[in-house]
């Protein structure tokens, strides 16, 4: 089953007297531990599909389901709680808490809800991820004091200190230099497949498009193609052969 | 340390100089809040402790009566000439008192207004009749003798308070004695004028005293009976002479006062020895027969049966620690059962129009500190305000992250607790230091009213538990009202502002 169905979804905005039509129909499921990229041009609707998928929005009209819940049908604090136990977010702008040190910005997620495992496996699961992500050295940092490739890092394991069935990343690496953002997908794409947690991405940056299992394009607020990256780049090299 | 906690600390600290600007108005505001309302409870305290031990007792008896009656008489404008009423069944209700478990002290007392002559000078005063045995035992340190000595019991006499002596005393080159006889005039509805010469027995002043406690002298119960007209009932119809009924059916003010031509004869017909012959200086020895000069009801008043013992109130003493409500509310039901037309008053009705507004200043020091309030809450809430839009995206990723409103609304109030609790407590803190100094150096009152307001010439100000705790309530209300708004934009922010960025 799809982890993440998005049914005939659209999402209009108002915009003084007129709307703005974000989403124009759109449909696609996402199965769980995929790595996918939701590329497209500015305005061609990938944010809103983000937001819709992270539960921060409600489509207009459709569907989105997220592990087989309609997210239409829940209530603010429904919605907050799916957030927490089934969601992890990372943001263009790393959004980090600038009064918490690393490992307190890590551990933040799991302070929001009751815990289900005891101290010290959480304090060994937050070690591992300090680790994971090569922040050791800064555990006791605060953001400011952070690069920005750092900070990255930090709201990586952020995302995944809950141990949720997705992740959701906003352009992540676009306030990155290459080496850094290429950095980045890596440690996104090994956690991807070591702790099998699904990513979906919003993103211009070709890297992380090469480094997807799927992409899928927008454009105008409706999708253009969804096709795995071999594909794309079957369907590349056949007409690089096209005389 | 919880994560609310936590945050909420650090955000402080992190906003260093919007804390402090926050925290100054709070402590500045919660130390005159704990000095100002400590200073008016240690004035309050005074001034009920100097009352109840020097003038009124803990509550007074008095007869049923409309509007506001003191130990002055009635204060209300409309009732100011007002009678007072008597205490009726006086020996019931002091019988009554006596047995009350709960009593200490009872003294009996009766106001009057005079104009005091004593050769060419001439003064205006209160009195007060007192039982001088029961006035000494119930207040045996309000008064200090300065000439002369108290009233002997059942002696006829007057006890004049020094600043009436003074004022007697102008332009004589000698001053005026025990023993010497002054001219007193009452005037009242029932009646009409009484002119009494009293014997003057000594000179004191009150030791806690107030300009209108300047203008009370003490004196015997019969002459201001007499002079109250308390040991007259009141009069029926008056029958006049034809030449006194002529007097009042002139109506033409030049018939009555005449032309040129006619005013010799006239004057002699108003102010001439007719008239002013029938005016009776009496002295002690003549007390009963005590009418003397009633232009306005000519006819003679009758003797009223109660006149022995006709008392306008009976102060109450309460032991040491027993409520004087309680022991007052007693006496209410005691006077239900028996029928009798009497009532109770607290110390602060008796105590006149001058311990009332002290006492009232404390209401008005407290509406300062509601303006002061608002305006803190007021800048608070601003400050508050500008912190959570500088926080939008910061709230936002929480709540994308999975925290509820309710985490929200947590931080915001502990942030609002701790700057509150923190400059609070350093606002009492500071308040007690200043108390302290205050407390050492005594504040001397600079001018009378001053002196009204401290119930003495110098206040010595102590922290008041109340006031402590009044102002700590203070700054938790402000505290909390001043986030709400505030609160109300946070818990406003989607988690959608958390994307789009800092």
């Amino acid at each position: 089953m799809a982890i993440v169905a998005v049914e005939d979804v659209k999402k209009v905005y108002p915009l003084g007297k007129t709307e703005v039509h974000a989403v124009k129909g759109v449909s696609f499921a996402i199965d769980k531990g995929e790595f996918v990229a939701i590329v497209g041009p500015s305005g061609s609707g990938k944010s809103t599909i983000l937001n819709l998928i992270g539960c921060i929005d409600t489509p207009t009209s459709g569907t989105v389901r997220i592990d087989g819940v309609a997210t239409s049908s829940l209530k603010d604090r429904a919605l907050t709680r799916l957030r927490h136990e089934a969601l992890g977010f990372i943001f263009q702008s790393f959004n980090l808490i600038p009064v918490l040190n690393v490992y307190e910005n890590i551990e933040f997620p799991l302070l929001l809800g009751k815990s289900t495992t005891n101290k010290a496996e959480t304090r060994e699961w937050l070690e591992y991820l300090v680790r994971a992500v090569g922040l050791e050295a800064f555990r006791k940092h605060k953001p400011s004091e952070l690069s920005g490739g750092q900070r990255q890092r930090v709201a990586i394991a952020r995302a995944l200190a809950g141990r949720p069935k997705i992740v959701l990343a906003d352009e992540p690496t676009a306030n990155l230099d290459s080496e850094t953002g290429k950095s980045i997908i890596e440690l996104m794409r090994s956690m991807n497949e070591e702790l099998k947690t699904t990513f979906i991405f919003s993103t211009h940056d070709g890297q992380i498009m090469e480094a997807a299992d799927r992409l899928i394009r927008l454009h105008d607020g409706r999708i253009a193609e969804s096709a795995s990256t071999e594909q794309e780049a079957h369907a590349e090299s056949g007409a690089e052969a096209t005389p | 340390m919880s994560v609310v906690w936590k945050i909420a600390l650090r955000n402080l600290r992190e906003h260093r100089v919007k804390t402090l600007i926050i925290g100054m108005i709070i402590t500045l505001g919660i130390a005159v809040l704990v000095v100002g309302n400590s200073l008016m409870d240690t004035a309050a305290e005074g001034i009920r402790r100097t009352y109840t031990s020097s003038y009124t007792g803990d509550f007074m008896v008095t007869g049923v009566h409309r509007g506001s009656l003191t130990l002055f008489g009635m204060q209300d404008i409309d009732s100011f000439d007002a009678v007072i009423p008597e205490i009726p069944s006086f020996d019931e209700v002091v019988a009554f008192a006596e047995q009350h478990p709960e009593v200490v002290a009872t003294s009996p007392q009766a106001a009057g207004l005079a104009m005091v002559d004593y050769e060419e000078n001439r003064s205006y005063m209160q009195l007060f009749g007192i039982d001088p045995a029961a006035y000494q035992r119930m207040f045996p340190e309000s008064i200090e003798i300065l000439e002369g000595r108290f009233l002997a019991p059942g002696e006829e006499g007057i006890l004049l308070n020094a600043q009436t002596a003074f004022e007697l005393e102008r332009n004589r080159a000698l001053p005026l004695e025990p023993g010497e006889l002054v001219l007193l005039t009452g005037m009242n509805e029932l009646s009409g004028v009484k002119v009494r010469e009293v014997p003057v027995r000594g000179i004191f002043r009150f030791r806690y005293s107030n300009p209108q406690l300047d203008m009370v002298s003490l004196i015997d119960i019969g002459n201001v009976r007499s002079l109250a007209g308390m040991n007259l009932a009141k009069v029926n119809e008056a029958e006049l002479s034809e030449e006194e009924a002529a007097l009042f059916d002139v109506t033409d003010a030049d018939a009555l006062f005449g032309g040129e031509d006619e005013l010799s004869s006239d004057e002699d017909a108003l102010f001439g020895t007719e008239l002013i012959e029938s005016v009776d200086v009496v002295s002690g020895e003549s007390l009963d027969e005590s009418l003397v000069f009633t232009p306005m009801e000519p006819s003679a008043p009758q003797r009223s049966d109660e006149a022995s013992n006709a008392w306008h109130f009976l102060l109450v003493d309460v032991r040491d620690g027993a409520d004087p409500a309680r022991v007052a509310a007693d006496f209410q039901r005691f006077f239900s059962e028996r029928g009798i037309a009497a009532t109770t008053s607290d110390w602060l009705s008796g105590a006149g129009a001058l311990a009332g507004l002290a006492h009232g200043m404390k209401s008005m020091f407290n509406i300062v500190i509601l303006v002061i309030a608002v305006v803190g809450i007021i800048i608070i809430m601003n400050t508050l305000v500008i912190s959570v839009t500088e926080r939008i995206t910061e709230i936002g990723t929480m709540r994308a992250l999975g925290a509820q409103k309710r985490f929200v609304r947590r931080m915001i109030a502990c942030e609002t607790l701790i700057t509150s609790g923190v400059f609070g407590l350093l606002g009492v803190a500071v308040g007690c230091i200043l108390l302290w100094v205050l407390n050492a150096t005594g504040l001397e009152a600079p001018n009378v009213f001053f002196e009204i307001l401290f119930g003495g010439k110098v206040l010595h100000p102590v922290p008041s538990v109340g006031a402590i705790l009044t102002s700590l309530g203070v700054v938790v209300v402000i505290g909390l009202i001043a986030s709400v708004y505030p609160t109300s934009i946070a818990l406003k922010i989607k988690p959608v502002k958390a994307m789009q960025g800092s």
